[in-house]
Protein backbone atom coordinates (compact mmCIF):
# COMPACT_ATOMS: atom_id res chain seq x y z
CA UNK A 1 0.00 0.00 0.00
CA UNK A 2 2.84 2.33 0.92
CA UNK A 3 4.60 1.47 -2.31
CA UNK A 4 1.48 2.07 -4.34
CA UNK A 5 0.91 5.47 -2.78
CA UNK A 6 4.47 6.62 -3.44
CA UNK A 7 4.13 5.52 -7.06
CA UNK A 8 0.93 7.53 -7.38
CA UNK A 9 2.67 10.55 -5.90
CA UNK A 10 5.54 10.22 -8.34
CA UNK A 11 3.16 9.97 -11.28
CA UNK A 12 1.30 13.04 -10.10
CA UNK A 13 4.52 14.99 -9.67
CA UNK A 14 5.62 14.07 -13.18
CA UNK A 15 2.21 15.01 -14.53
CA UNK A 16 2.41 18.37 -12.80
CA UNK A 17 5.81 19.20 -14.28
CA UNK A 18 4.72 17.93 -17.69
CA UNK A 19 1.69 20.23 -17.62
CA UNK A 20 3.69 23.24 -16.54
CA UNK A 21 6.24 22.79 -19.34
CA UNK A 22 3.98 21.79 -22.20
CA UNK A 23 0.59 23.37 -21.59
CA UNK A 24 -0.85 26.65 -20.50
CA UNK A 25 -1.19 30.12 -21.92
CA UNK A 26 1.82 31.72 -23.59
CA UNK A 27 1.75 35.50 -23.97
CA UNK A 28 5.30 36.21 -25.10
CA UNK A 29 4.81 34.79 -28.58
CA UNK A 30 7.61 32.74 -30.05
CA UNK A 31 9.77 31.38 -27.25
CA UNK A 32 12.99 31.95 -29.18
CA UNK A 33 12.16 35.67 -29.55
CA UNK A 34 12.11 36.15 -25.81
CA UNK A 35 15.56 34.65 -25.46
CA UNK A 36 17.23 37.98 -26.15
CA UNK A 37 15.64 39.58 -23.10
CA UNK A 38 16.14 36.72 -20.68
CA UNK A 39 19.38 35.77 -19.05
CA UNK A 40 21.14 32.74 -20.48
CA UNK A 41 21.17 30.60 -17.36
CA UNK A 42 17.42 30.82 -17.25
CA UNK A 43 17.03 30.00 -20.92
CA UNK A 44 19.31 27.01 -20.46
CA UNK A 45 17.20 25.74 -17.60
CA UNK A 46 14.03 26.07 -19.58
CA UNK A 47 15.38 24.28 -22.63
CA UNK A 48 16.88 21.54 -20.51
CA UNK A 49 13.56 20.91 -18.84
CA UNK A 50 11.42 21.09 -21.96
CA UNK A 51 10.26 17.72 -23.16
CA UNK A 52 11.59 16.25 -26.38
CA UNK A 53 8.22 16.87 -28.02
CA UNK A 54 8.36 20.57 -27.22
CA UNK A 55 11.90 20.89 -28.53
CA UNK A 56 10.89 19.15 -31.74
CA UNK A 57 7.94 21.51 -32.19
CA UNK A 58 10.12 24.55 -31.60
CA UNK A 59 12.73 23.23 -34.02
CA UNK A 60 10.09 22.65 -36.70
CA UNK A 61 9.00 26.30 -36.65
CA UNK B 1 11.96 40.48 -13.06
CA UNK B 2 8.40 39.21 -12.79
CA UNK B 3 7.36 35.63 -13.28
CA UNK B 4 3.82 35.16 -14.62
CA UNK B 5 1.91 32.24 -13.06
CA UNK B 6 -1.68 32.50 -14.18
CA UNK B 7 -4.65 34.70 -14.96
CA UNK B 8 -7.50 34.65 -12.50
CA UNK B 9 -10.90 36.09 -11.70
CA UNK B 10 -12.65 36.26 -8.35
CA UNK B 11 -9.44 35.81 -6.39
CA UNK B 12 -10.21 35.63 -2.67
CA UNK B 13 -6.73 35.47 -1.17
CA UNK B 14 -3.14 35.30 -2.30
CA UNK B 15 0.08 33.88 -0.89
CA UNK B 16 2.37 36.55 0.53
CA UNK B 17 5.05 36.29 -2.16
CA UNK B 18 2.57 36.83 -5.00
CA UNK B 19 1.06 40.00 -6.45
CA UNK B 20 -1.61 40.79 -9.01
CA UNK B 21 -1.89 43.22 -11.91
CA UNK B 22 -5.28 44.04 -13.41
CA UNK B 23 -5.87 43.92 -17.19
CA UNK B 24 -9.52 44.33 -18.22
CA UNK B 25 -11.45 41.74 -16.22
CA UNK B 26 -8.31 39.67 -15.62
CA UNK B 27 -5.93 39.53 -12.75
CA UNK B 28 -2.43 38.52 -13.76
CA UNK B 29 -0.77 36.67 -10.88
CA UNK B 30 2.93 37.47 -10.77
CA UNK B 31 5.84 36.97 -8.39
CA UNK B 32 9.37 38.31 -8.08
CA UNK B 33 10.85 34.86 -7.39
CA UNK B 34 12.38 32.65 -10.04
CA UNK B 35 10.49 29.42 -9.43
CA UNK B 36 11.44 26.05 -10.86
CA UNK B 37 8.73 24.24 -12.84
CA UNK B 38 7.52 22.30 -9.83
CA UNK B 39 7.16 25.46 -7.72
CA UNK B 40 5.35 27.16 -10.61
CA UNK B 41 2.93 24.24 -10.83
CA UNK B 42 2.27 24.19 -7.11
CA UNK B 43 1.52 27.92 -7.05
CA UNK B 44 -0.96 27.55 -9.92
CA UNK B 45 -2.66 24.56 -8.29
CA UNK B 46 -2.85 26.56 -5.05
CA UNK B 47 -4.76 29.31 -6.85
CA UNK B 48 -7.41 26.85 -7.95
CA UNK B 49 -9.03 26.76 -4.52
CA UNK B 50 -8.83 30.51 -4.01
CA UNK B 51 -10.37 31.87 -7.19
CA UNK B 52 -13.55 31.54 -9.27
CA UNK B 53 -11.54 31.04 -12.46
CA UNK B 54 -7.89 30.23 -13.12
CA UNK B 55 -6.17 30.18 -16.51
CA UNK B 56 -2.71 28.64 -16.08
CA UNK B 57 0.31 30.14 -17.82
CA UNK B 58 3.07 27.91 -19.17
CA UNK B 59 6.31 27.90 -17.21
CA UNK B 60 8.89 30.39 -18.47
CA UNK B 61 6.95 33.64 -18.99
CA UNK B 62 9.16 36.29 -17.43
CA UNK B 63 9.11 40.05 -17.81
CA UNK B 64 11.73 42.63 -16.98
CA UNK B 65 9.36 45.54 -16.48
CA UNK B 66 5.68 46.34 -15.93
CA UNK B 67 5.58 47.74 -19.48
CA UNK B 68 6.83 44.48 -20.95
CA UNK B 69 4.12 42.57 -19.10
CA UNK B 70 1.40 44.99 -20.22
CA UNK B 71 2.75 44.96 -23.77
CA UNK B 72 2.58 41.18 -23.95
CA UNK B 73 -0.95 40.96 -22.56
CA UNK B 74 -2.67 43.93 -24.25
CA UNK B 75 -2.90 42.46 -27.80
CA UNK B 76 -4.21 39.16 -26.40
CA UNK B 77 -6.59 40.51 -23.77
CA UNK B 78 -9.83 39.55 -25.53
CA UNK B 79 -8.61 36.03 -26.26
CA UNK B 80 -7.43 35.61 -22.69
CA UNK B 81 -10.75 36.82 -21.28
CA UNK B 82 -12.62 34.41 -23.55
CA UNK B 83 -10.42 31.53 -22.40
CA UNK B 84 -10.95 32.45 -18.78
CA UNK B 85 -14.73 32.54 -19.35
CA UNK B 86 -14.52 29.06 -20.84
CA UNK B 87 -12.78 27.51 -17.82
CA UNK B 88 -14.58 29.50 -15.12
CA UNK B 89 -15.77 27.30 -12.28
CA UNK B 90 -14.07 24.27 -13.78
CA UNK B 91 -11.12 22.01 -13.08
CA UNK B 92 -9.36 19.54 -15.32
CA UNK B 93 -9.47 15.80 -14.76
CA UNK B 94 -6.78 13.81 -16.55
CA UNK B 95 -7.43 10.28 -17.77
CA UNK B 96 -4.65 8.12 -19.16
CA UNK B 97 -5.13 4.72 -20.70
CA UNK B 98 -2.26 2.58 -19.47
CA UNK B 99 -1.42 -0.19 -21.92
CA UNK B 100 -1.65 -3.57 -20.21
CA UNK B 101 -0.70 -6.04 -22.90
CA UNK B 102 2.62 -4.61 -24.04
CA UNK B 103 3.92 -7.09 -26.59
CA UNK B 104 6.56 -9.38 -25.16
CA UNK B 105 9.99 -9.90 -26.72
CA UNK B 106 9.64 -12.32 -29.56
CA UNK B 107 6.13 -11.24 -30.49
CA UNK B 108 5.90 -10.61 -34.19
CA UNK B 109 4.88 -7.36 -35.83
CA UNK B 110 1.31 -8.48 -36.39
CA UNK B 111 0.86 -9.24 -32.69
CA UNK B 112 2.27 -5.83 -31.88
CA UNK B 113 -0.14 -4.10 -34.22
CA UNK B 114 -3.10 -6.11 -32.89
CA UNK B 115 -2.20 -5.08 -29.34
CA UNK B 116 -1.96 -1.45 -30.44
CA UNK B 117 -5.32 -1.65 -32.21
CA UNK B 118 -7.04 -3.14 -29.16
CA UNK B 119 -5.56 -0.40 -27.03
CA UNK B 120 -6.70 2.26 -29.47
CA UNK B 121 -10.27 0.99 -29.66
CA UNK B 122 -10.53 0.76 -25.88
CA UNK B 123 -9.17 4.30 -25.51
CA UNK B 124 -11.66 5.59 -28.09
CA UNK B 125 -14.52 4.01 -26.21
CA UNK B 126 -13.46 5.40 -22.84
CA UNK B 127 -13.00 8.85 -24.31
CA UNK B 128 -16.43 8.89 -25.96
CA UNK B 129 -18.13 7.84 -22.74
CA UNK B 130 -16.39 10.51 -20.67
CA UNK B 131 -16.42 13.38 -23.16
CA UNK B 132 -20.21 13.65 -23.01
CA UNK B 133 -20.00 14.19 -19.26
CA UNK B 134 -17.52 17.06 -19.49
CA UNK B 135 -17.88 20.69 -20.56
CA UNK B 136 -14.96 20.25 -22.93
CA UNK B 137 -12.28 17.68 -23.65
CA UNK B 138 -8.94 17.32 -25.40
CA UNK B 139 -7.18 14.13 -26.27
CA UNK B 140 -3.80 13.03 -27.47
CA UNK B 141 -3.70 9.30 -28.01
CA UNK B 142 -3.49 7.75 -24.51
CA UNK B 143 -3.97 10.97 -22.59
CA UNK B 144 -7.16 12.93 -22.30
CA UNK B 145 -8.11 16.00 -20.33
CA UNK B 146 -11.68 16.78 -19.33
CA UNK B 147 -12.95 20.17 -18.30
CA UNK B 148 -15.37 19.47 -15.46
CA UNK B 149 -17.40 21.89 -13.36
CA UNK B 150 -16.04 21.86 -9.83
CA UNK B 151 -19.36 20.62 -8.46
CA UNK B 152 -19.40 17.72 -10.93
CA UNK B 153 -15.96 16.30 -10.11
CA UNK B 154 -17.31 13.61 -7.77
CA UNK B 155 -19.88 12.52 -10.31
CA UNK B 156 -17.23 12.45 -13.03
CA UNK B 157 -14.81 10.34 -11.02
CA UNK B 158 -17.66 7.96 -10.20
CA UNK B 159 -18.33 7.68 -13.92
CA UNK B 160 -14.64 6.80 -14.44
CA UNK B 161 -14.91 4.22 -11.67
CA UNK B 162 -18.01 2.63 -13.20
CA UNK B 163 -16.31 2.52 -16.58
CA UNK B 164 -13.36 0.69 -15.04
CA UNK B 165 -15.58 -1.82 -13.28
CA UNK B 166 -17.45 -2.56 -16.48
CA UNK B 167 -14.19 -3.09 -18.39
CA UNK B 168 -11.88 -5.23 -16.26
CA UNK B 169 -9.31 -5.53 -19.06
CA UNK B 170 -8.53 -1.84 -18.95
CA UNK B 171 -6.01 0.07 -16.87
CA UNK B 172 -6.83 3.71 -16.50
CA UNK B 173 -4.99 6.33 -14.50
CA UNK B 174 -7.16 9.20 -13.38
CA UNK B 175 -5.43 12.35 -12.08
CA UNK B 176 -6.60 15.69 -10.78
CA UNK B 177 -8.43 17.84 -10.20
CA UNK B 178 -5.88 20.10 -11.91
CA UNK B 179 -5.81 23.71 -12.95
CA UNK B 180 -7.15 23.57 -16.53
CA UNK B 181 -3.79 23.58 -18.37
CA UNK B 182 -5.09 21.61 -21.34
CA UNK B 183 -7.72 24.27 -21.97
CA UNK B 184 -5.30 27.18 -21.80
CA UNK B 185 -4.04 27.54 -25.33
CA UNK B 186 -1.10 29.53 -26.54
CA UNK B 187 -2.45 32.86 -27.79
Amino acid sequence: MVERRSLAEQVTLLDLVDRVLNKGVVVTGDVTLSVADVDLVYVGLRLLLASAATLEREAAR
Amino acid sequence: MMHLYAFARGLRELEAELETRRFGSLLAVVGADEPDPLQHGLVVEGLLDRADAVLPVRFGERFGTEDELAGAIAPRLEALEAQLDHVAGCVEVGVRIVPRDEPADGDDGAAYMRARLREQLAADEVHRALAVKARDSVRTNRDAGYLVARADVDGFSQAVQRLLESRPGLDVLCTGPWAPYSFAAAT
